[in-house]
């Protein structure tokens, strides 16, 4: 099958991340092909490669990946990427993707977070990275979740079951943890505890750097707790822009500078 | 120009250390000693023993010169808490040699104060360009994480 049978060139970024690989796909008009998401697990070559092959076999036969940028903190195991971006670049080119205007992005991953400042022609002004710390991330709700025995899958329902959240540590996941205790002892719900961990990571990021223009919520943390951008959005007084596929955002942002 | 003034019993307010790191700083501001060997940039001249003025010597003084009166008025007025405040000098170096600047944010020593009170902001605004700040410390190394300060530093060379 030639090229045109099968829809050109397509362009691949993989978005290798301490909890999840991304894999994204696009065709040379930009438009998302398919995209694909594994847990990192222990060796991320071996992930990178299962997310290509599971993405290869849902795309036309004969496809052809012209070109792929590997990002995100495992980037440099992708051994069959032509280039290596940093997530902060590729998150920054994904979500312009869709929003096109001046705008603040705050990436909510497994284990960072990032603030990036992105200017009305898409080009990066400044950013934000999280210390060494897991406040504000993804581990800090897996922690709360373990503490209070509860699927991670369900926090989100939980929290957006109440409009009451308990108050909770913002700098300090085993401070927090601790304070659930207290919480707990003193008879509080736990919807509302787990509501106050949403709100401990809302008040962290919002707490690293001004929020200018429009903010976007990206990551798997905002992909899979809908309510974390109703929060968000209730502490800053205004509407948060969630794209797309936040948890691929990065991984867009990849295939899109594979393309250029 | 005059130090702020530290409300805070540690560390002691006027250690001779403390202001002969302060008379450095400003010399730092306004001029650079090069090394005998090869430097990174070629503004700075390379030749042993000159000392050479560098183009953003002169913003940079003025900027630190206004950020330590701010400091020094809000720590008299008691207009604003004032902390401890002590060198930019290492960015000024920093950001000669890469054209961006890269601040060491040591955790555990209170004289670092060279990426806290909104500097690197107030900096990056005035002389347009990026920066970075790296957590880290001096003796914790328990703060430093390789994979992060790599991300950042090459998000900051992304930028260059």
């Amino acid at each position: 099958m030639s090229e045109q049978e099968s829809g050109g060139a397509l362009y691949c970024g993989v978005d290798i991340g301490a909890s999840a690989t991304k894999l994204a796909v696009i065709d040379s008009s930009g438009i998302l092909r398919t995209k694909v998401v594994h847990p990192s697990g222990a060796d991320y070559a071996a992930t990178a490669r299962e997310c290509l092959d599971e993405a290869l076999g849902s795309l036309p036969a004969g496809s052809r990946i012209a070109r792929t940028v590997a990002t995100g903190h495992g980037r440099r195991n992708v051994a069959w990427a032509d280039d290596f971006l940093t997530e902060i670049h590729c998150h920054a080119a994904g979500c312009y993707h869709h929003v096109r205007r001046r705008c603040t992005i705050v990436d909510i991953g497994g284990q960072d977070n990032k603030v990036i400042h992105v200017d009305t022609d898409g080009k990066r002004t400044s950013f934000k990275m999280n210390r060494k710390c897991a406040a504000g991330t993804g581990a800090f709700l897996e922690e709360i979740a373990v503490r209070l025995n509860l699927p991670l899958g369900k926090l989100d329902s939980l929290a957006a079951a109440t409009s009451q959240a308990v108050q909770l540590s913002s700098f300090c996941t085993v401070f927090a943890k601790t304070e659930i205790l207290t919480h707990l002892r003193m008879g509080a719900a736990v919807e509302s505890i787990v509501r106050g961990a949403f709100l401990s990571v809302a008040t962290r990021v919002l707490e690293m750097d001004p929020l200018e223009g429009d903010v976007v919520l990206t990551g798997g943390v905002a992909e899979h707790n809908p309510v974390l951008a109703a929060i968000v959005a209730q502490k800053l007084g205004r509407q948060v822009i969630v794209p797309p596929d936040p948890q691929h955002t990065g991984a867009l942002g990849a295939a899109l500078l594979a393309m250029q | 120009m005059r130090r702020a003034i530290c409300p805070l019993p540690c560390p002691p307010a006027a250690s001779a250390p403390q202001l002969a790191r302060q008379s450095f700083v400003a010399a730092a501001a306004a001029r650079v000693v090069t090394r005998p060997e090869p430097v990174l940039s070629s503004r700075i001249v390379t030749q042993p023993g000159v000392i050479k003025k560098i183009r953003s010597a002169g913003p940079l003084k003025d900027l630190m010169g206004t950020c330590f009166r701010e400091l020094d008025h809000a720590a008299r007025e008691g207009s604003a808490k004032v902390a401890w405040c002590t060198s930019v000098g290492p960015a000024e170096l920093l950001r000669a040699f890469f054209q961006g600047i890269v601040y060491h944010d040591a955790k555990t020593c209170p004289n670092n104060s060279n990426s806290r009170h909104g500097m690197p902001e107030r900096i990056a605004k005035k002389l347009g360009i990026p920066y970075v700040v790296l957590c880290a410390d001096l003796n914790d190394l328990r703060i430093y994480s390789e994979e992060q300060a790599r991300t950042q530093f090459e998000a900051l060379v992304e930028e260059l």
